[in-house]
């Protein structure tokens, strides 16, 4: 599967730690979610060639690998904007008042929410993000900012705008793969030597 | 601001209550405790290696089993009771633990917090249960949106591992286990235990039908016990202190302390750990935990126990916090995540939002939950929006009716649940908006009915 | 395969509407009670594929022992003893009419311009257990209605209700998937790897599968309403495997062949090539097709009687060496009645073609054969196979070439050591585009016949006439016996 003709998403280090993380799994698409987040981190966006190769990379159809990645509302098909701003709109957000978080982050932007973004920002409300007991939320390239109001949300954009607050960008450290792994789950008997 | 100091500890953590024992967060407030180093000079792993030394997997399971702890992901059985569901030890099929920290149920963010301040505990039960279990490799799977969770717990992991409390031959006793966690990408149905598996497997989170129950067929077709975080985290308390410590704290059909989240419309919303048994007036009212509905004003409704669990009004603010109680007022426990709206609250919005979440977080399988979470989502919208008819509360009731029971997961039913206690106890607002639509277009709707009659 | 066969099936006794009846212990219940006649609708539920549950139109209620006392999805039931179900009750008849209630929520009702009304099982299902009026008011789903899935298939996805069975079918029975589910909730919708198109030679089993009109056959599209079809079950002759097919024809032509479920052959599937190479069948005389019996006139030819051409054919089989060649696509009668045309002929060969294996195999159905009687003709004694290279030269020769098929059997040299023959009688659906035939006596294809074939693995079956062949154009057999009277008693003919 390793003789895959599209072109690794990957720098090659990285390709080669998840070499290694797939043998802590019995079937290699395990990795299967992580391994999009990774490749969207890195790309900006998983497309048809990277849903290729993650597919050849893994040893199933890249249709199965389209039908995984539109399950989950993570994964971008498109390109995506430099930072995401997702505010939660459920219940708990909604009570503490997330639409006055919205309207001013709409006016802050100069975006309308849910209607994709500007290359550089976009806005969208999301479903529970689990943050309901410092409502409202909301969450910028994968940081939370809780117990908001509409001038704090503003001031957060300022910040991330001028430097003075920093969210995640780009692809997450990675730690090795331990060296002492039990890897039990092979189907040798266990625990007949024991 | 609050974005100067580390993210994690800008949680709005409440000091726990001095007036009972607590086991869960009573170390959650130290500076540095997702550190392996910090968690080691505060006792972590110390239950673990006391029970690789001194217990047989069978006793783990057994003081599980008699502690009565019920899982706190939502549908509340008996822990020790679905460890037992596990083929005997002598049985050479790996088997997996599938450890749920998909918490997605609205209203529900008490993993997240031990996660984030105490992952050794997790770990530290995870290995309890592993050994008890013969587990061969468990597989926590985190909710997409918990990047920081997710860091936090993997960096306690490697650290785990690389101090050899994790992996093979841990301590030089002849067990081994590792623990692998994956990141989901967001579905709130993977937080449902079959889903979660196919999840965990690199698939669309598809619920399994069952039987087979994951004790039998489970992760990559193999026995597989699925174990909430908060539930494993119970497990190191009960294994040091000992069951009859345990079911001192709680009732007796529901012992030991739970993880109970107040948000919505309270003075202090946040986190608490409290003992089962606890009424909600004093979880809601009490100043050590809500403190009471914010601004002075006067309590509407309250979800008990998670968006599912539906809402009930004041009158039932006396229904104690258990699995029973709450199941006898129509509703449940789930998650123990109270939502409070204040009087100025609208029940019909709140409802519709619920409605759209379900709507939003239906895999699609089923027919009656993939169509008729959108219905009620689209019905609840129109009532809102004022263009309700009077026929629409009936209709409303009667999907609910064809949504419950006959699906292969309850995301159907918990859809259903909170439209049906809204309607039970809250009707007339229903048929406030109802009336309100009725008469802005009387005019026009209103020449046909008057000749009709 | 299919469940049950093993051993011995232990039989229990289980309640179904009031009624005992002696069931197999562990079977599937859905399968049970259309056994003895219930009628349990269904989507999601096929019984060659893995079972997804998912659309849960087959609930029955369960009053006694084994599942949990409700309503329950019959296709995932297994049989318990002491099981007690009603089919009928008031609950189980909500339940599923809840079900349809939903399902035609987001349904276009485009019935008057589907190509599967009539034989939809979503509107069956509708007239059977749901409500006469729908409830909804609101917006209907919209999504791509004409989606081209390749040169074969087209998708409608507002008609889809996603019951799966075609993304089943591709990962069950094909092994290779290439359809999926996109996104979740209502918001999901059919597609392949980023709408591509979709490959191989099984892809028309899932429109027999779909459930409803959303995948549809190209070439059938928009050709008739089912019912005004006539269908006739027969056997598919593209290869040695037999598949059973049901033939569908309106005005004397094939619209449609669709796999006829045979447990041992085909299961319920069949090839695309089998499926839609059915255009030779309907050939028409301005198309080429051999309509009557004709005569080599000079450099033209005339129409004449049968018996003129089947005299003058004998009298040439009687002149020089002869060589008679049948197609393997003839029925073991007609492969009888042929040897016995030139038993008694000194110095005439007669035999069947038999080429050589093609490249065609495949894991599923596909064999390597091209024949669809090989096997039927080689077990009639006296009638030889004649492999291509065994033709030889046929310089000075009569050759009579009969049967549907040998054209296209016959390549490169064996084409022209044939053609070389001094008197060729072609007995054929059309010419054969070589040689020079002196005589043409047109013949039957195998939808206008009836007779029996022999697959690959020795099951005997029979195939049935579905066309009415043209006015002239008379049955094979009547050919061959014809021929044999006036080779055996060639005097009284002469006289």
């Amino acid at each position: 599967m390793e003789t895959s003709t599209t072109k690794a998403p990957l720098p090659p280090d990285r390709t080669a730690w998840w070499e290694r993380r797939k043998a802590c799994f019995p079937e290699a698409r395990a990795i299967l979610l992580p391994l999009l987040h990774d490749i969207q981190d890195h790309r900006g966006l998983v497309d048809g060639e990277a849903m290729q190769w993650a597919a050849d990379f893994v040893g199933i159809s890249p249709v199965e690998v389209y039908g995984v990645l539109t399950f989950y509302w993570m994964y971008d098909l498109e390109p995506r904007a430099k930072r995401r701003i997702a505010v939660c709109r459920n219940i708990s957000c909604d009570l503490m008042g997330a639409r006055r978080i919205v309207e001013a982050l709409e006016d802050e932007l100069g975006l309308e929410c849910d209607r994709g973004g500007d290359g550089d920002w976009s806005l969208r409300t999301v479903e529970c993000m689990g943050a309901c007991t410092a409502a409202p939320m909301m969450d910028v390239n994968g940081r939370y900012f809780e117990e908001l109001t509409p001038e704090k949300a503003r001031e957060i954009v300022r910040a991330i705008r001028e430097g003075r607050e920093e969210v995640p960008e780009g692809p997450a450290e990675f730690a090795p793969v331990p060296a002492n792994l039990a890897r039990s789950w092979t189907e040798e008997p266990r625990k007949e030597e024991a | 601001m609050s974005g100067a100091t580390d993210p994690a500890y800008a949680w709005p953590l409440r000091t726990p209550h001095p007036g009972h024992e607590t086991y869960l967060f009573d170390r959650i407030g130290i500076e540095g405790m997702a550190d392996l180093e910090t968690a080691r000079a505060h006792g972590a792993y110390e239950t673990f290696e006391r029970v690789l030394e001194e217990m047989e997997p069978s006793e783990v399971t057994a003081a599980v089993k008699d502690s009565g702890l019920r899982g706190r992901g939502g549908a509340g059985f008996p822990c020790g009771l679905k460890w037992t569901f596990m083929p005997p030890l002598d049985d050479p099929r790996p088997r997996f633990l599938a450890v749920n920290a998909d918490e997605s149920e609205p209203g529900t963010c008490k993993d997240r917090v031990l996660i984030r301040r105490h992952p050794h505990l997790l770990l530290e039960g995870i290995l309890c249960a592993s050994y008890a279990m013969g587990i061969t490799a468990a597989h926590i799977f985190i909710r997409g949106e918990y990047v920081e969770e997710a860091r936090v717990l993997q960096r306690a992991i490697d650290e785990a591992y690389a101090a050899g409390w994790i992996g093979a031959d841990i301590r030089g006793k002849g067990f081994g286990v590792d623990i692998h966690l994956t990141r989901g990408a967001g579905a709130y149905i993977c937080g449902e235990e079959t889903a979660l598996m196919e999840a965990t497997e690199g698939k669309r989170g598809h619920p399994r039908p069952k039987p087979p129950f994951p004790a039998a067929v489970g992760l990559w077709g193999k026995p597989t016990t699925v174990n909430n975080v908060e539930t494993l985290c119970n497990v190191p308390a009960i294994l040091a202190k000992g069951v009859a410590w345990y079911r001192r704290i709680g009732t007796q059909a529901s012992p030991g302390n739970v993880l109970a989240g107040i948000s919505g419309h309270v003075a202090r919303p946040g986190v608490y750990e409290v003992p089962l048994g606890i009424t909600m007036r004093r979880l809601i009212e009490d100043e050590a935990f809500g403190g009471g509905v914010r601004n002075g004003k006067g309590l509407k409704a309250f979800i008990p126990g998670g968006s599912s669990s539906g809402f009930l009004p004041p009158s039932e603010l006396d229904v104690p916090l258990t699995h029973d109680d709450l199941k006898e007022k129509g509703t449940m426990l789930g998650t123990a995540s109270v939502i409070v709206l204040d009087e100025d609250a609208s029940i019909v919005r709140a409802t519709r939002i619920i409605a759209d979440f379900y709507h939003d977080e239906s895999c699609g399988q089923c027919s009656q939950c993939r169509e008729g979470t959108g219905w009620l989502a689209r019905i609840l919208a129109r009532i809102e929006r004022g263009a309700g008819r009077p026929e629409d509360l009936d209709i409303l009731l009667e999907a609910c009716a064809n949504m419950k029971g006959k699906t292969i997961c309850v995301l159907s039913d918990a859809a259903a649940w909170p439209v049906e206690l809204a309607l039970r106890h809250f009707r007339g607002e229903f048929e406030e908006a109802i009336d309100r639509a009725r008469t802005v277009v009387g005019v026009a709707a209103g020449s046909g009915e008057g000749s009709a009659s | 395969m299919s469940s049950g066969a093993e051993g011995e099936t232990r039989m229990t006794t289980i309640k179904v509407d009031g009624v005992e009846h002696e069931a197999p212990l562990g079977g599937r219940l859905l399968d049970f009670l259309e056994s003895i006649g219930k009628v349990v609708p269904r989507f999601c539920y096929h019984p060659g594929l893995s079972v997804a549950a998912s659309c849960r139109q087959c609930q029955v209620e369960s009053v006694g022992k084994g599942p949990r006392p409700g309503t329950i999805v019959s296709c995932r039931e297994r049989i318990v003893e002491g099981m007690e179900i009603h089919t009928d009750s008031e609950a189980a008849r909500k339940a599923r009419a809840g079900v349809m209630e939903f399902l035609l929520l987001n349904h276009p009702l485009d019935c008057p311009i589907c190509d599967k009304a009539g034989e939809c099982m979503l509107q069956d299902t509708a007239y059977g257990t749901g409500q006469a009026a729908g409830r909804t008011v609101e917006p209907r789903r919209h999504l791509p209605k004409r989606k081209s899935l390749g040169d074969k298939i087209l998708l409608d996805n507002e008609r889809c209700i996603l019951c799966t069975r075609c993304v089943r079918f591709f990962e069950d029975v094909c092994g290779e998937p290439q359809l999926t589910v996109v996104d979740r909730g209502d918001r999901s919708y059919l597609d392949t790897f980023l709408g591509e198109p979709l490959r191989g030679n099984y892809q028309g089993n899932i429109v027999d599968i779909c459930p409803v009109g959303a995948l549809t056959l190209k070439k059938f599209r928009f050709r008739s309403r089912p019912w005004f079809m006539t269908s006739t079950p027969s056997v598919c002759g593209l290869c040695s495997r037999g598949c059973n097919i049901t033939i569908d024809v309106r005005n004397n032509r094939i619209l449609r062949i669709r796999p006829r479920f045979h447990g041992e052959i085909n299961r319920w599937w069949m090839c695309d090539e089998g499926r839609l190479d059915f255009d030779a069948y309907n050939m028409q005389p301005e198309e080429g097709r051999l309509a009557e019996p004709l005569i080599r006139d000079g450099e033209g030819e005339r129409p004449a009687e049968l018996s003129e051409l089947l005299a003058l054919a004998a009298e040439f089989c009687r002149e020089g060496p002869a060589l008679a060649l049948l197609s393997p696509f003839a029925t073991v009668e007609e492969g009888e009645a042929f040897r016995d045309c030139f038993a008694g002929l000194d110095g005439a060969r007669a035999g069947f073609l038999a080429p050589g294996r093609s490249a065609r195999a495949d894991r599923l159905l596909h064999t390597d054969d091209p024949c669809p009687n090989r096997a039927g003709l080689s077990r009639i004694e006296g009638l030889e196979a004649v492999a291509p290279s065994e033709i030889g030269d046929c310089a000075g020769k009569t050759v009579f070439l009969s049967g549907f098929g040998l054209d296209v059997l016959l390549h490169g040299e064996a084409r022209t050591a044939l053609g070389r023959a001094e008197r060729l009688i072609v007995h054929g659906h059309r010419r054969p585009g070589f040689g020079n035939p002196a005589l043409l006596i047109p013949a039957r294809t195998p939808a206008e016949k009836n007779g029996r074939w022999v697959n690959g693995s020795g099951i005997e079956q029979r195939i049935r006439p579905a066309l009415r062949a043209p006015t002239l154009v008379p049955d094979d057999l009547e050919v061959f016996r014809g021929l044999a009277e006036r080779l055996a008693r060639p005097q009284e003919v002469k006289a």
